[in-house]
């Protein structure tokens, strides 16, 4: 497992910057993949946006004043670009009078590649109707186990909040599965 | 705190998707493959070919813009900008006062003001013995003996 410190120091050697990227890749991508999935649910819209997010990244490494750690920018990368997918397929549903929450639950059920019984679905549909960035945050802090601190930095939001919006999606996805069960 | 024992009570963190065969191992390849074709269209598409001509092309207009701007509020500056329309109805407006009033009381009423102009510039000149005060305090005799 290769620090992000040593990385980015081969990245600033000339002519390591490809060796870099593709170690950013093999160290991350599985991880980034796994939040991004968690917040558009598709395979193919997961697998979209996460080379975009490479891309991003790609194009970003130039400027990267390591502020933050390498992987909470990473982080911030990925899901700015999954909420920004998310907030216009939304717009787009709703002027087809559509819902695109209704939409992605519909795609849930119907997804092969979806490997849970039916509890793992009614879970995955109340995470699935939390709204987008309280979505987020759930999947940073439950599913990656990010820091307060750490998700703080990414979602560009006070700790705080934070811890509140996380609490209440809790008590929602409870709620909801009480009732059902 | 609490609510986060009792979620996880429910719900795994194991990800209940799958994703195909070799996606992640494939995917340092795949990413390598579209930034280089992203670098290749970008040095090979018309728009990076022309980007120095459009950059020149746009400077020239910018600045065209700016002083055919310029030029344009400036333009009625130091003359008489009156639309023709305005001209025309000005005209008519003295054209019918100077008919409306007869001549007499024209140079009657000019002379009057001329008059009453005449008076003020007496009633405003300077005594004389005010002169004679201010050149004997604040001119040097010398200054006075020059004058002669």
């Amino acid at each position: 497992m290769a620090d992000e410190k040593q990385i980015l120091e081969l990245y600033r050697q000339e002519g390591k910057e490809e060796l870099a990227f593709n170690l950013i890749v093999r160290e991350y991508s599985e991880r980034l993949y796994w939040h991004i999935r968690e917040l558009v649910c598709t395979h193919e819209d997961a697998d979209d946006l996460l080379q975009t997010t490479f891309i991003r990244v790609w194009k970003g490494l130039p400027t990267f004043r390591e502020e933050s750690n390498l992987y909470t920018w990473l982080y911030r990368i990925a899901t700015n670009e999954a909420l920004t997918f998310l907030k216009k397929r939304r717009i787009a549903k709703f002027l087809l009078l559509g819902n695109y929450t209704t939409a992605l639950e519909n795609r849930l059920k119907a997804d092969p590649s979806f490997d849970g019984d039916r509890l793992q679905i009614a879970i995955r549909r109340e995470i699935l109707k939390l709204p987008d960035k309280q979505r987020a945050v759930f999947s940073l802090r439950y599913f990656q186990e990010l820091k307060y601190e750490e998700i703080s930095q990414i979602m560009n939001t006070s700790v705080g909040a934070l811890k509140a919006s996380y609490h209440l999606a809790c008590q929602k996805i409870r709620k909801a599965l009480e009732e059902q069960f | 705190m609490n609510s986060r024992k009792n979620i996880e009570n429910i719900l795994p963190k194991r990800f209940p998707y799958k994703v195909p065969d070799g996606y992640f191992s494939a995917m340092e390849d795949e990413l390598a493959r579209k930034i280089k074709a992203g670098d290749e269209f970008q040095r090979n598409s018309l728009l990076a070919k022309l980007k120095p001509a459009i950059a020149l092309a746009a400077t020239f207009a910018l600045i065209f813009g700016l002083g055919f701007g310029v030029m344009n509020l400036t333009k009625g500056l130091g003359r008489a900008g009156y639309a023709p329309e305005l001209a025309s109805e000005m005209d008519s407006i003295v054209r019918q006062e100077v008919e409306e009033a007869s001549l007499i009381e024209t140079l009657e009423h000019f002379y009057g003001q001329r008059q009453q102009e005449d008076t003020l510039a007496i009633n405003i000149g300077l005594e004389e013995e005010l002169i004679d005060d201010y050149l004997l305090s604040e001119i040097s005799l010398v200054s006075l003996l020059s004058f002669e």
